[in-house]
């Protein structure tokens, strides 16, 4: 999606996510930087490379969060580390990635996704939707499994 | 393991901000597409022919070849210095002597790994309907059987490349100090394929310029304009055993001599050596 939107301009990697998401087009990403008086060190090339500062995952997760409910918690806590000092993986930083370029795009991740790549390469099983037909090709997995969903973790 | 199965479908999406890959589900078969555009992007001979009008993407190839290639090289290096950050999704990891473009995840009762090596357009896909940390290594372990057997079987295909009959005239010391050599392996003995080689002295190295003498008939002197020149980053010459340098400049004429069948970088079916201005036998 990055690379699509890069070939197309829609986005630089020099864009602070800050152009994206602001007063003029709320909810504001505003975490405390410490490290700086501004936060526009926090690109997404930062993030795409997992050198933004942000933590791993979102403060506070909840399965089904909107950006402004996320952006809340984001917002309640500082940057780990100045941009780019080093690099740690962040699940909230590469979703924050991919939101911000679907508003760059005025699209969602997923209609992007579908337009953009399922539709183009032909990867008609992927889906954001699950409709009846992939439902049934689905494997079931184990119950135990399920409850660690329900924590809303990734693991990686 | 407690035998019972549930379906997940309830778990398994939105999650816009709980992974990388949002809520997708896909196929293994899916993933092989995806991964076969990757490789096809890179392998285009520019970015006009990937991109449409309005740099909307083909059917041929979903991103430019530059983006292609830049979203496969490395990003963030770590302190280990064999695992990095790329840009978006991918991490990097370097195994069996290639930077590898991984990313693994667990998400509603399901893991998935997905594994690519660019340089040998060859990429690995794992999904398990568990959840397990160690799906990762699955692809890892895949990888380490699957490059040893691609290489070998790549080195097998290979035709073996003829020197030509004269090639002993390029033995000998070039430069003004012996700054640079051309021997056969052992003395008296005939030179291998492809293992004609030259030494050279590190420290004279910096960013090098070769020049192709396409008549190849002196070694002495430059009959001919140089054709063409190239540019090679010399980080990577001492991965090339048959590939011997030295700066030019301060040693005369440099010669790059072509042999078919060594496939080098930007330069395929070419094996390549440059050497300054020979000074004794």
């Amino acid at each position: 999606m990055l690379m699509q939107a890069l070939d197309r301009g829609i986005v630089s990697l020099e864009d602070p996510v800050t152009k994206f998401y602001n007063q003029a087009n709320p909810p504001v990403f505003g975490p405390h930087n410490p490290y700086s008086s501004d936060l526009s060190g926090v690109t997404l090339h930062s993030l795409a490379q997992h050198s933004s500062g942000l933590s791993r995952e979102v403060p506070q997760p909840t399965v089904n969060m909107s950006d402004a409910e996320v952006f809340k918690w984001v917002n309640k806590s500082p940057l780990l580390y100045a941009p780019y000092s080093t690099s740690r993986y962040s699940n909230l930083g590469t979703s924050i990635l991919g939101q911000s370029i679907a508003r760059a795009a005025k699209t969602s991740f997923e209609q992007w996704l579908q337009t953009q790549l399922f539709d183009v390469v032909g990867m008609s099983s992927s889906t954001f939707s699950f409709p009846p037909d992939i439902v049934k090709r689905m494997p079931s997995t184990r119950a135990r499994d399920r409850v660690r969903v329900g924590r809303a973790c990734e693991l990686i | 393991m407690n035998g019972i199965q549930v379906p997940v479908l309830s778990y398994a999406k939105p999650l816009y901000y709980g992974a990388p890959m949002g809520g997708m589900g896909s196929s293994a078969a899916d993933m092989a597409q995806f991964m076969k555009a990757v490789f096809a992007a890179q392998r285009n001979a520019n970015d006009s022919s990937c991109l449409g009008p309005n740099g909307r993407s083909s059917k041929q190839c979903v991103v430019s070849r530059s983006r292609a290639i830049e979203w496969m090289q490395g990003g963030a290096l770590q302190r280990n210095g064999i695992s990095g950050y790329g840009l978006g999704t991918f991490e990097q990891a370097y195994s069996n002597g290639f930077w590898i473009q991984t990313k693994a995840g667990l998400w509603g009762g399901f893991g998935s790994s997905i594994a690519m090596v660019p340089e040998l357009q060859l990429g690995i896909f794992v999904a398990t309907n568990m959840m397990s940390s160690t799906v990762g290594q699955v692809s890892a372990q895949g990888l380490d059987m699957l490059i040893p057997a691609l290489i070998r079987d790549l080195d097998m295909a290979r035709a073996p490349f003829a020197l030509p009959a004269n090639y002993t005239r390029w033995f000998g010391v070039y430069g003004s100090s012996n700054v640079f050599s051309i021997t056969a392996p052992e003395s008296g003995s005939q030179v291998p394929p492809g293992m004609l080689s030259g030494t050279f002295p590190a420290a004279n190295m910096n960013q090098i310029v070769l020049y192709w003498d396409v008549a190849q008939d002196t070694p002495g002197t430059l009959t001919e304009p140089a054709k063409t020149a190239f540019r090679y980053n010399t980080v990577l010459a001492p991965l090339y055993s048959c590939f011997g340098v030295t700066s030019i400049g301060t040693n005369g004429v440099a010669y790059l001599y072509e042999v078919d069948g060594v496939q080098l970088v930007d330069l395929p079916d070419m094996m390549m050596f440059m050497v300054p201005k020979k000074t004794s036998e």
